[in-house]
């Protein structure tokens, strides 16, 4: 698939955009440059999918790099969650091919193109969700890390594994391998690294300290996002000079948050992201609007 | 020649490509701007280059 200039370098902003917050919240961005190349750029949905990807793969594999020295990943845990999540970015990525051959559905008697209708909806509703939750987050007085045993731990399901990361504590494997199906479907689905979901889950959830569950959670997205890039470009989704831009202006957003980040204090910087994702979600509900109202 | 360019056309060739040009990217950009972080005369790195790396 072909371009126009202007598309490239609307690219390379955007991408430019998402490594500022990259750098500044700690978070991958893919839930947002989907979103972003389908409504700023016009973008069919299932190639800013499969492009999102792309980005995604070269963000996480810096990010892992940076890391390297740190010894805070539990890679037993992420084995366990990747065996789900191989099956669950197939499943995400059929659905994706799937919903794009359906053409449209009727929606309040008018004729909507299903797959751009349904992702931007999924979309609408993670969004608004994850905006929610950010609010709610930096609005509390406690920390994260005064969270020791998660939900998971109560749920008995057989067999079980322990975890060096959780202070020996038992977790039921196919809980996990099941949350690892979710999250590759979501990744499959929306081209999200899956990070957004998986850093609080791994927190709340699972029971793990803030700074081993984002290592963790780093390459859970690298292994996600690298079997996602397979998937969607045996599906003719991913656009690779698409992706470059946003590869380019990923890195030089990135050095450029990570000063910001380290002039501010953390818990404004939690609010201002809450507000970047709402600013997000009120995008996403115009496009969805206009699809609605247009055709 | 004729056959590097159909494997890069290939499926095969493409997935390679979606794999390598990513991850390749992402390394080479991770390890300039370490190089580039601000060091003092002796080449350890400043406060500023320590907490640019976090």
């Amino acid at each position: 698939m072909s371009f126009s200039p202007a598309i490239y370098l609307g690219a390379l902003a955007i991408g430019l955009g998402i490594g500022v917050l990259t750098g500044m919240f700690g978070v991958g961005g893919g839930f947002l440059i989907t979103p972003l190349l389908n409504v700023l750029l016009g973008v069919p949905m299932p190639v800013a999918v499969g492009t999102g990807v792309l980005q995604i793969l070269g963000v996480s594999t810096a990010g892992i790099y940076r890391r390297r020295s740190e010894r805070r990943t539990d890679y037993k845990l992420a084995i366990v969650l990747f065996g789900g999540n191989y099956v669950g970015v197939q499943l995400g990525a059929d659905a994706l091919r799937a919903l794009a051959t359906l053409g449209s559905v009727t929606i309040w008697g008018r004729a909507v193109p299903a797959g751009d209708f349904f992702t931007l909806s999924v979309f609408f509703a993670l969004l608004l969700v994850i905006a929610i939750w950010l609010l709610y987050d930096s609005g509390r007085k406690t920390s994260a890390e005064g969270v020791r045993q998660g939900l998971f731990a109560k749920i008995k399901l057989p067999p079980y594994a322990t975890f060096d990361s959780l202070d020996g504590a038992r977790l039921s494997i196919p809980v996990l391998a099941y949350f690892g199906v979710m999250l590759g479907f979501l990744t499959g689905l929306l081209g999200i690294g899956g990070g957004v979901v998986l850093l609080p889950a791994l927190v709340y959830l699972v029971g793990m300290r803030t700074h081993v569950a984002a290592a963790t959670s780093l390459v859970m997205v690298w292994l996600t996002s690298f079997l996602a890039a397979i998937a969607h470009t045996q599906a003719g989704n991913a656009d690779i000079w698409l992706a470059l831009p946003l590869l380019v202006g990923g890195s030089l957003g990135l050095q450029l948050g990570v000063s910001v980040c380290n002039r501010m204090q953390g818990l404004r910087l939690r609010r201002m992201f809450s507000f970047v994702v709402l600013a997000a979600v009120a995008l996403v509900a115009v496009k969805l609007a206009t699809l609605l109202l247009q055709t | 020649m004729a056959a590097l360019a159909d494997f890069f056309s290939s499926m095969g060739g493409r997935i390679l490509i979606a794999l390598v040009v990513p991850v390749a990217w992402g390394l080479l950009s991770a390890w300039l701007f370490e190089r580039l972080r601000p060091t003092d005369k002796a080449g350890a790195p400043t406060r500023q280059g320590r907490r640019d790396r976090q």
